[in-house]
């Protein structure tokens, strides 16, 4: 009987929600993107700050990391390259196929592999025969003996790993394509006490605490670190251990919990307008269904049997929003995926899935049952009355309707500054100087593979590149700019060492500071002739001069002792280095060449037209020389910039998109209210202007309404905004968080949307014809 | 009362409605004067043309064809706002449903036309007010809303509302149509009170007992204007 009357009524309801096709589609499409926005970011969090690993009780697994960590050792917090850095295997990793690494594997360095699943899927079509097949990492063979699970993608911060191998002892395979030659106690990863550089993992026995973990391990770990690095000051770092529970994007959890728990608040804000707006809608759609339940309950029907029917209404109306929310969010998160370069987790998991759940339940419940008590509430009698003697409006639900709008008005105003912040943040981002024409530069990288004498490798390399058509010059650099990695030395300034100075550097080749359209300043660029045999040379940039050398000339002072004491024999102007958002440091540049071998470097074409057009002839001409020497993630230079902000792109382009759609919904709430109250309001208006109102004086009189909810939403949404725009300061760049001119477009856009909104009602309204107010009679 | 002075002067008037395929003549070839201090009432059985006539009448509607000559003026030319001004100078409506505005107080509603009119004071207004509502003797409800009135009272504030712009004409649609007797009658005899202190009335009613407060009554039948004896033989036929 219960299921008889609940397919009644959601028969019912389909049936009165179909014949309102534009309210059913406006509140559907509201709820959608209310939900899936929220999705999106509920799942960008997710997988940023709570997302565990998909293997076996993920929840007892931690990333192993230095405490205290002010000071580290050289190479310390480095992860390696992920071309050459290997993760240590063991990890329990669910597998879809074969085995994954044993103890043995680590101890005995074999040459063995497993895939991960998306690239099983990506370079063998899911074929089960590739176990026990040979793949070549850098020309050594090795077998596949396992395939990963679907959805582990390892555990590099924010990027998916395609295969992982053990530890290898081979020199073939040192990190960053060192050269065995340079520093033997570098040859490898895993032998060497002094190279800090792998990332731990530990699983907890069931009742050890994180503290207990590093109490034990602190006796072992302080003998390490001695072997490692000799003798320690106690004073100035004590050897420990951090356990931190293996949770989100490793690396990303601190840096972006703020900016997503802020998004979390600006999205769940656009989430409340919406369902206000659907709250407001079923609410103006009840009241003109005022008769109809006034004939139902006049017939008997009971006021919960109406009650029941409209719950069912709202419901169908939720499910349909949430499952076009879910569509949303899954397009949302790729699109967010390929915006923030986090190629891990983005996809909605179960968690996503519960998230989604429970706000379109708290959605349903917010406006799904506040309109329902004046629904079941109609006057049994009113369906006797055909028609009002007297044109009424229910003062008491105007002036709560107009509340409601005032306060969508002022938390739009809120999200429309954060967006405005944003997306000016964006733009300083994109226009920053970087101190060089980064335009027209394509950038790759090379690991001299097998090669005896890195030097005549690149030298030979470089040659043949400048000649290639389309090439203006060509040098390059031990690290990229604005990849990220930095090399940091303490500095010794003509045989003084700075105490507790750290001095960024980079090795460069000859001609880099033309090749990149770095202004010298006084002074030479690196040459050719810089070779190993002849006396060490440096550039330092302008911050450099400023802060060690002001009141003397630069050139000829030295930098660094010993065998490295380089002379300084050039100024150039600042640019970026590590990424778009630094601020002006010292910098020394090295000629690269003067070391005794080279590992990976990073080449620097300047090109004259296109510069990515020009990659397929100079991958010809690298493969004629070196067939096994493949050109690295090659890619623009300015591109390689703009991605060392691709979070902060993907926030303020969050943050922007949901400012836009808080305006249009709060556009679309306040056009839906006018509308429905000039409908309302017919023969009001058209008795105004049988009276002699002007179309111009009706016109403006629902204008005026506007304009007092503008107001009202203003002078509530200005204090607002100031008290909660407060914490999105560590998301801007160059930006005030109190931005006047941000402020003032803000004002403007919410005006703006007003008036919109209002305008097309207002003209309808205008637009009655005063025999209406007779023909209502 | 009345004088030879024409306030309204309609020839020929038509008015067609034009719905999908069908054709309906509301008015067809209306002749009608009235003039200035004279108390009109048109009746006519439902659907007869009454309420077109009187919208025309009040610049609510526009004629198919004819003359209409408003205190000697032409206006089926006029544009929407001259219409919206006369409409506020020169013509009160009183309707059949008051047509109060709930929102509004009794004050508020009788200052309502004379808030359109461009310029006119805000003492001048109040002073309009009070007079108006003193005159339908309703002055002791100012501050109430119309839903704390009777329909009597109601339509008395109606009243004053359309008296309040001082206008040449009161145009009255049913007046008493939403009335008891008594309160019906008791509206009559403040239409007929306004006439006597010299209004210019045009009422439309179906109930030949309130046409009688009239001056003249002129019949409609079928979108035209009949004698009374006609009307008794169309409605003969209509029966038989």
């Amino acid at each position: 009987m219960i299921l008889q009357h609940v397919f009644q009524d959601i028969r019912y309801a389909l049936r009165q929600l179909r014949k309102t096709p534009g309210f059913t589609l406006t509140v559907v499409l509201m709820l959608a993107l209310g939900i899936g926005a929220n999705t999106a970011v509920f799942s960008v969090m997710n997988a940023i700050l709570m997302q565990l690993l998909p293997v076996r009780h993920p929840e007892g697994l931690s990333y192993v990391r230095m405490a205290n960590g002010q000071w580290e050792p050289s190479g310390a917090g480095n992860t390696g390259d992920s071309n050459t850095s290997f993760s240590e295997a063991s990890f329990e990793a669910l597998r879809e196929r074969g085995r994954g690494f044993t103890l043995n594997d680590e101890k005995n360095h074999t040459p063995t592999a497993v895939l991960s699943y998306d690239y099983w899927a990506r370079s063998y079509a899911r074929d089960p025969a590739v176990v026990g097949q040979t793949i070549y990492v850098k020309g050594i063979p090795m077998t596949v003996v396992g395939i990963a699970a679907h959805g582990f993608k390892g555990i590099e911060p924010a990027t998916a790993t395609d295969f992982w191998i053990p530890l290898q002892n081979r020199t073939e395979l040192n990190a960053w394509g060192m050269p065995s030659a340079v520093d033997a106690s570098i040859n490898h990863l895993y032998s060497s006490p002094k190279w800090w550089s792998l990332r731990m993992m530990a699983r907890l026995r069931p009742g050890i605490t994180p503290i207990q973990a590093q109490q034990a391990l602190a006796g072992t770990f302080g003998e390490a670190a001695k072997l490692g690095i000799g003798s320690i000051d106690p004073k100035q770092w004590k050897p420990l251990l951090d356990f931190v529970p293996a949770r989100g994007i490793a690396g990303y959890n601190e840096e972006y919990r703020e900016p997503v728990r802020i998004l979390m608040g600006l999205v769940a804000l656009v989430l409340l307008i919406a369902c206000t707006n659907v709250a407001m809608m079923v609410q103006a759609r009840n009241t003109m269904r005022q008769r109809e339940f006034s004939l139902r309950l006049a017939i008997g029907a009971s006021r919960w049997s109406i009650f029941r029917q409209l719950l069912s209404e709202s419901l169908l109306l939720v499910v349909a929003g949430a499952a076009l929310g879910w569509l949303f969010a899954l397009s949302a998160t790729r699109a967010l995926s390929m915006w923030s370069g986090i190629e891990t987790g983005l996809n909605p998991d179960r968690s996503v899935l519960l998230f989604t759940l429970a706000i379109s339940a708290a959605a349903a419940l917010g406006f799904g049952l506040v309109p329902l008590w004046s629904a079941t509430h109609a006057p049994v009698a009113g369906v006797l009355r055909s028609t009002a003697a007297n044109v009424t409006t229910n003062r008491t639900r105007v002036l709560g309707g107009r509340i409601v709008l005032a306060g969508q008005v002022a938390i739009c105003l809120v999200l429309l500054m954060a967006a405005m912040l944003l997306l000016r943040t964006l733009r300083n981002y994109g226009t920053q100087n970087l101190g060089m024409q980064a335009q027209g530069l394509l950038v790759f990288g090379v690991t001299p593979q097998g090669q005896s004498d890195t030097h005549v490798f690149y030298r030979t390399l470089l040659d043949r590149l400048r000649q290639a058509p389309g090439v203006e010059s060509v040098s390059m650099a031990e690290n990229r700019p604005g990849s990220g990695w930095t090399d940091n030395n303490d500095l010794m300034l003509d045989g003084v060492e700075k105490e507790g100075v750290s001095l960024r550097s980079n090795g460069v080749g000859a001609g880099f500071f033309h090749t990149m359209g770095v202004p010298i300043l006084a002074g030479r660029d690196i040459a050719e002739s810089d070779g190993p045999d002849t006396p060490r040379v440096a550039l330092v940039n302008e911050t450099f001069v400023k802060k060690f050398l002001t009141s003397t000339n630069p050139l000829g002072h030295v930098l660094g002792g010993d065998k490295y004491r380089c002379t300084i024999v050039g100024v150039v102007q600042d640019s970026k280095y590590n990424g778009v958002d630094e601020k002006p440091m010292p910098m020394a540049y090295y000629a690269q060449m003067q070391g005794s071998a080279l590992g990976t470097m990073h080449i620097e074409v300047r090109t004259r037209g296109e510069a990515m057009a020009i990659l397929p002839e100079l991958r010809k001409i690298a493969a004629a020389l070196y067939p096994n020497v493949p050109l690295e993630k090659p890619i623009t230079q300015e591109e390689q910039f703009s991605k060392s902000y691709a979070q902060q792109r993907m926030f303020a382009a969050m943050g922007g998109f949901f400012g836009v759609l808080a305006a249009l919904l709060v556009a679309t709430g306040l056009y839906g209210t006018h509308s429905f109250r000039v409908n309302r309001r017919t023969t009001e208006i058209g008795v105004r202007m049988a009276l002699g109102a002007t179309r111009g004086q009706v016109l403006a009189m629902v204008m005026r309404e506007s304009v007092w909810i503008l107001a009202g939403g203003l002078a509530a949404g200005i204090p607002l905004t100031f008290f909660a725009i407060r914490p999105l300061k560590s998301m801007l760049y160059q930006m005030s968080p109190f931005d006047a001119a941000s402020f003032a477009v803000a004002i403007a856009a919410m005006i703006a949307v007003a008036g919109c909104a209002a305008l097309l009602p207002a003209r309808r309204a205008a637009s009655i014809e005063p025999m209406q107010a007779l023909r209502a009679e | 009362m009345a004088t030879n002075d024409k306030l309204i002067d309609i020839e020929d008037l038509t008015k067609v409605f034009y719905t999908d395929e069908v054709e309906t003549h509301a008015l067809s070839g209306v002749h009608l004067t009235i003039s200035r201090g004279e108390y009109v009432a048109m009746s006519g059985p439902s659907g007869c043309g009454k309420s077109t006539l009187l919208s025309i009448l009040g610049l609510l509607d526009t004629p198919t064809g004819g003359k209409y000559l408003l205190n000697g003026q032409p206006v089926e030319n006029l544009s929407f706002g001259d219409r919206s001004r006369i409409r506020n100078q020169e013509i009160g409506f009183i309707f059949q449903s008051f047509n109060l505005i709930g929102d509004l107080t009794v004050e508020e509603n009788v200052e309502l036309p004379l808030t359109y009119r461009a310029g006119m004071p805000s003492a001048e207004r109040k002073k309009r007010v009070k007079e108006a509502l003193e005159r339908v003797n309703m002055a002791h409800r100012m501050r109430h809303y119309p839903a704390q009135l009777s329909g009597g009272q109601q339509q008395r504030v109606a009243v004053a509302r359309a008296l309040a712009g001082s206008p040449s004409i009161l145009l009255a649609d049913e007046p008493t149509g939403n009335l008891d007797s008594k309160n019906g009658e008791a509206v009559m005899h403040l239409l007929s009170d306004l006439h006597r202190e010299g209004s210019t009335i045009c009422m439309v009613t179906h109930d030949s007992r309130f046409a009688k407060h009239a001056q003249r009554e002129v019949h409609l039948f079928d979108g035209k204007v009949v004698s009374e004896q006609e009307l008794k033989k169309l409605e003969e036929e209509v029966e038989a």
